[in-house]
This record gives C-alpha cells, structure tokens and sequence, in this order.
C-alpha cells in the first residue's frame, strides 16, 4: 500500500519535472532579439534659382507686350513644380543706361497657379507669353536696350 | 521513510533544474559575464530625405556571439522628428520591416538594406527634421 503511494507520487513528480525539463530545454533553442539606434533625416530645401529676360529688345516698344522667357535652376536631388513667379525689384537695363532706367516704364505681370516642372539637379525654362509691358512713359534711351526682370519664384517638392 | 523520499524527489528536482539550466547555458552563446546583456545589435542612418523618396538605408547587423545567427527580420520604430522648423510627425516616415534568412559569422556584422518612405504629403516644417529611429532584430542560431 505505502508502496502503491510512492509510485502515484513519483509518476506525478516525474511529469512535473519532465515539463520543467521540456521548457527549459525549448528556452534553450533561443531566438536572439537585439536592438539599436540611428536616425533618418529629412534635407533642407536649397533655393531654386533664375535667369529671366524678355526675348529680344526689339518686342518692347511703349504701349506694347513682350514675352518674357524664364529659366528656373533648382539644386535640389527631387523635383519640383513652380506655382508663381512674381516681379522682385525694379526692372532695369543689362548695361545700367542710367537715364533709360530713370523711367523704363517696363513693368512684369506676376504668374500664378502655373505647373512648371523642373527635374532634380537640373534647369527648365518656359516663356510667359506677353508678361513684359512698356508704358509711354518710357524714356527714349530706352531704344535698343535689354531688360533685365527680377523675380522671385514659389514651388513645391513633386 | 517519508523524509527519506521527501528529501529524493526534492534532490530529484534540483538535479533536473540544474541540467536544465545547464541545457541552457551551453545553448546560448557568449560568456556568462556577458551573456546578459549582449544581444545582436543594429545601426543605420539615412540623410537627404524630401517628400516622396524612397531611399534605400544600410543597416548594419552585428552578431556578439561565438557562432553564426540568422537575421530574420529587422524593424525600425520611428519617434517624432525635430528641426529648425519644429517637429514632424513620425507619420510621414515609413520604413518597411525587413523580412529573410541572412546568416552572420561569429562576431561579425552584415549590412542589410531597409527601404525608407518619406511621405509625399510631408509638410514644408519637416525640412531639416531628424527622426530617431529605434531598431529591433530578431535571429536565431545558424543550425
């Protein structure tokens, strides 16, 4: 009978320990976390750049139009789409004819809502059709000169 | 009688313990002084990001053990950003989880490549911004 017990006893204990055992030995194939740092960081947008210049003297004359071709550089390693180009200063002459740009009379009308692409790293240029004026109230040495026009431009990534 | 058996299934016990625990120890690789604490680890970091790129980032693996793990997946939990500009949420960050079988030799590192997503819709406070990154490795012995 005390026999009998012990038996019971040892089957209930050898089970237990078979199951610690088992566990112990499944910790034993281990499965190796690690962790670590670094960090991502996003670029600083660099200024996009131009060069504006109406196409040729000879379009501009008092009361008329003139159109007013553009090329827009940008530096930056993603594309991006101006949206306005705006007039950012007095408009002068390319050779500073100081009496003609007293009263130029040239004035450049503002783009908006414009989907000018220009690649990464790369330059673009498109023309504003009749975006140069010249009132009558330009000077008469004004004949002949070039103008220069400077513009600001506004554009977004994509 | 009774303490003798007692006392046998307690030893009983203890002894099976013991080899279990020392299954174990001669499973996981490193000394004992640092087994503790070391674990696989991994770095990386990427620059230049703008909204819509899809960069590759090198993440660097390093395996502490004295023999050779099989990287299976890597992980990388992004935190909020902060620049000039203020913060940028970490939501304009994605970075895919890296799923395989890559196996590192004893005490060597790997570099793994992770592709890293900055949203295109990325706001213009985000310029600048630096995203800390925390990465998490799963690998498992090499067999």
């Amino acid at each position: 009978m005390t026999f009998k017990k012990f038996s019971k006893r040892a089957i209930v204990t050898s089970l237990f320990l078979g199951v610690v055992l088992a566990s112990t030995v499944a910790l034993a194939s281990w499965l190796a976390t690690g962790t670590g740092k670094g960090y991502a960081k996003a670029t600083s947008a660099l200024p996009l750049t131009t060069s504006a210049a109406t196409l040729g003297s000879s379009s501009l004359y008092p009361g008329g139009s003139a159109d007013v071709y553009i090329t827009v550089n940008n530096p930056n390693p993603y594309p991006v789409t101006v949206t306005d180009v705006a007039g950012n200063g007095a408009i002068v002459t390319t050779d500073n004819n100081a009496t003609c740009d007293g009263a130029t009379g040239v004035t450049f009308t503002s783009q908006s809502g414009l989907t000018f692409a220009v690649a990464a790293n790369s330059s673009a240029s498109t023309t504003f059709a009749g975006a140069a004026h010249m009132s009558n109230a330009s000077d008469d040495a004004c004949q002949g000169e070039t103008f220069s026009i400077p513009v600001s431009i506004t554009g977004h990534s994509g | 009688m009774r303490r003798m058996r007692t006392g046998v299934t307690a030893s009983l016990l203890i002894a099976v313990l013991a080899i279990g625990v020392m299954t174990f120890a001669l499973a996981a690789p490193g000394s004992s002084a640092k087994r503790a604490h070391t674990r696989p680890t991994a770095k990386g970091a990427i620059t230049n990001l703008w909204p819509g790129a899809v960069k590759k980032m090198t993440v660097t693996v390093k395996n502490p053990y004295p023999k050779a793990i099989v990287v299976k997946k890597i992980a990388a939990k992004v935190a909020t950003g902060t620049g000039s500009f203020g913060t940028c949420a970490a939501s304009v960050l994605r970075i895919k989880v890296w799923k395989g079988k890559v196996t590192i030799k004893p005490r060597k590192t790997k570099r793994l490549l992770v592709v890293v997503t900055m949203a295109a819709s990325a706001p213009n406070s985000c310029q600048g911004t630096r995203f800390p990154l925390t990465y998490t490795v799963k690998a498992v012995p090499k067999k």
